[in-house]
């Protein structure tokens, strides 16, 4: 099984910049069969991200009512239920992306780990808040990673 | 007062554009308002840098044009440091920049504005659209229908072309002052080679037939959405280490060609939500004090201005500007350009591809020096980009950047002069008021992105607790 994990974001905009800062994070240790993918914000390209792995987990920042440092983890189906439907004529969201993948045959199994942001303004790197928070989030990127490896054996 | 339609946001385009246009008795427009409601603050992040460091922060400006990006900042500083990269360094910028162009036209005409004309499936995500005006047979909609799926797979390519030779996707790493980092190997030649061949293929036999498709049944929209009918471009690839360009600098007004001037460049804030003070400047002496709610102001893009005048951006102003392309100017002149263009850019990119070897040599050590002043011009697909850069004690201490979309979707000037969209928007007849479609095709012919910003997920209602997997520690401590 091919896993990825795609973190998105934009490092110019504090929180927003999380997935980023996981991908960087998860790039110093020794992960073994594992593309790690910052993909920044270039979202109408990341198509053959969802094309060439069966498993991948997106981290980004996630606005769901929560206090900030929360984390979430769902489905891209249980995330499709929160976000108004047909958000592809506006701006174009990473769910719309995993669809396209679809239509073109490519059915890969997405988890969304989301963490709420406290600050998005222009200023580079994490708030304290989030920056406490990235350890955990870490670990559940990997304890991810591991379930689905030993689900493969 | 007459009616007043609103688009808010314009649907199918990355980022958050906001029209407002009036309409007399007959639905005609008369007036028209182009309202960016993003602030985009992000030069301020790169005043007390390291100069260099902004090849590589500018391009997260932007997901639709970071290459451009690059480019443009790479000039700057290297303009600063008064070098010129080598010619193959050239060859393989091109074909970065290059795979870049491909990929986004073919995007904006099948993913951002086939809709307008081609109706698409009852399902996520071609629903909801306007369907009314749609020309097509249901034949000839099935085969539309099926390119849009076919370019999803070679937009991909593209973007392997470039991620070929950039060493990471989807923000470039090879591309720094000095040059390009990489090398290629055989198999990154061969590679890039096939991929190319099949974009080509698409480009040539696809992509040209719908546009003559669309074109065919939509020939009225030759006359529609002129505008200013001037244009302008800052020329784009390299073609010697003198300043040749594939597409050439200048300007064309009154049917005359005419050179630029970059000091002739200026941005004006009489009705955007800047100080006045932000306003009537050169970039090179750029100021952004945010003054939000200014009375008379209603939008967040400056008005930037060549030698005081309304200029439209694109690959329409590049293809005239070039003697490529002889039509006008409309909304069908710009899809028409820009499929064009897009066929002589893969043309060419075989030529340069063909120039790739394993012993280029497109790197030069740079000594950053103690100060500066640098000006990088290129072109973004939807039309020119300008980076200015000063420093001095080795820091920046001020960065400004023009996209095209801040020209082309400008609000007024201090002389109460239209924005390029906003003058295309005047005289347009709209058939039904509660589908305006007329206004969604003129705002998409000039492929406008202001998608410079935030990418948070934002769900619509709270996201039930049985999804929450860790809770915040208050006192920071795990």
């Amino acid at each position: 099984m091919k896993r990825a994990v795609l973190g998105i974001g934009n490092i110019l905009l504090h929180d927003d910049g999380i997935g980023i800062h996981v991908i960087n994070e998860l790039e110093k240790e020794e992960l073994v069969g594992v593309d790690l993918i910052d993909g920044g914000t270039a979202i109408l390209d990341l198509l053959d991200i969802f094309i060439n792995n069966d498993y991948i987990i997106i981290v980004d920042s996630l606005k769901g009512g929560h206090e900030p440092g929360t984390i979430y983890k769902l489905s891209a189906e249980d995330m499709d239920g929160y976000i108004k439907g047909n958000t592809s004529l506006h701006d174009v969201q990473i769910l719309d992306i995993v669809k396209q993948a679809k239509y073109l045959g490519f059915c890969p199994q997405v988890t969304i780990l989301g963490i709420e942001p406290e600050k998005i303004d222009y200023e580079i790197g994490l708030t304290d808040r989030l920056k406490n928070q990235l350890p955990q989030l870490i670990k559940i990127v990997k304890d991810e990673l591991e379930e689905k490896e030993k689900c493969q054996v | 007062m007459g009616t007043i339609i609103k688009l808010d946001p314009v649907t199918r385009l990355e980022g958050h554009l906001k029209i407002e246009v009036e309409i007399d008795g007959s639905n005609k427009v008369v007036n028209a308002h182009s309202t960016g409601n993003m602030f985009r603050g992000f030069e301020k992040i790169l005043v007390g840098r390291d100069p260099r460091d902004a090849v590589h922060l500018t391009q997260r400006i932007c997901g639709l044009c970071p290459v451009s990006h690059a480019i443009a900042s790479v000039k700057a500083i290297e303009n600063a440091f008064g070098f010129k990269a080598n010619n193959d360094a050239i060859v393989l910028r091109n074909l970065i920049q290059g795979s870049n162009f491909l990929s986004d036209h073919i995007l904006q005409f099948y993913h951002l504005s086939v809709l307008d004309y081609v109706k698409g499936p009852e399902k996520s995500p071609w629903v909801p659209g306007y369907d009314i005006d749609m020309r097509l047979t249901a034949a000839e909609t099935q085969a539309v229908i099926n390119n849009y799926i076919k370019a999803l797979e070679i937009r991909r390519k593209a973007h392997e072309m470039a991620a070929i030779l950039s060493g990471k996707i989807p923000h470039v790493m090879s591309i720094v002052p000095g040059g390009v980092t990489k090398v290629p190997l055989s198999t990154d030649i061969t590679k890039f080679k096939t991929y190319l061949t099949d974009v080509k293929a698409f480009i040539d036999n696809v992509y040209m037939n719908d546009v003559n498709l669309i074109a065919e049944k939509y020939s009225d929209y030759y006359s529609v959405g002129k505008g200013v009918g001037n244009l302008l471009t800052f020329g784009v690839f390299d073609t010697d280490t003198s300043g040749n360009t594939l597409f050439r600098r200048g300007t064309y007004k009154n049917g005359i060609i005419g050179t630029i001037d970059p000091l002739k460049v200026k941005e004006f804030t009489k009705y955007s939500w800047y100080s006045d003070d932000s306003g009537n400047r050169n970039p090179s002496d750029g100021k952004t004090d945010v003054m939000y709610a200014k009375t008379g102001a209603y939008s967040y893009l400056k008005a930037p201005r060549y030698d005081g005048e309304v200029y439209e951006l694109g690959p329409l102003a590049r293809m005239i500007i070039n003697g490529e392309y002889t039509g006008n100017i409309s909304v069908m002149d710009r899809h028409m350009a820009r499929a064009l263009e897009t066929k002589k850019l893969a043309g060419q990119m075989v030529i340069w591809a063909n120039m790739m070897t394993t012993s280029m040599k497109p790197y030069t050590q740079l000594k950053l020096p103690t100060s500066g002043v640098g000006i990088g011009l290129t072109e973004a697909p939807r039309g020119a980009l300008g980076h200015w850069l000063n420093f001095s004690s080795q820091r920046t201490t001020n960065y400004q950047i023009i996209t095209p979309t801040c020209w082309n979707a400008s609000p007024r000037d201090d002389f109460g002069k239209m924005g390029a969209i906003e003058q295309a928007l005047i005289g347009v007849t709209i058939a039904d008021i509660t589908k305006p479609i007329e206004l969604l095709r003129i705002v998409h012919s000039f492929d406008p992105c202001t998608g410079c910003s935030v990418h948070v997920i934002d769900s619509e209602k709270n996201i039930k607790s049985e999804f929450v997997v860790s809770t915040p520690n208050p006192m920071g401590v795990l």
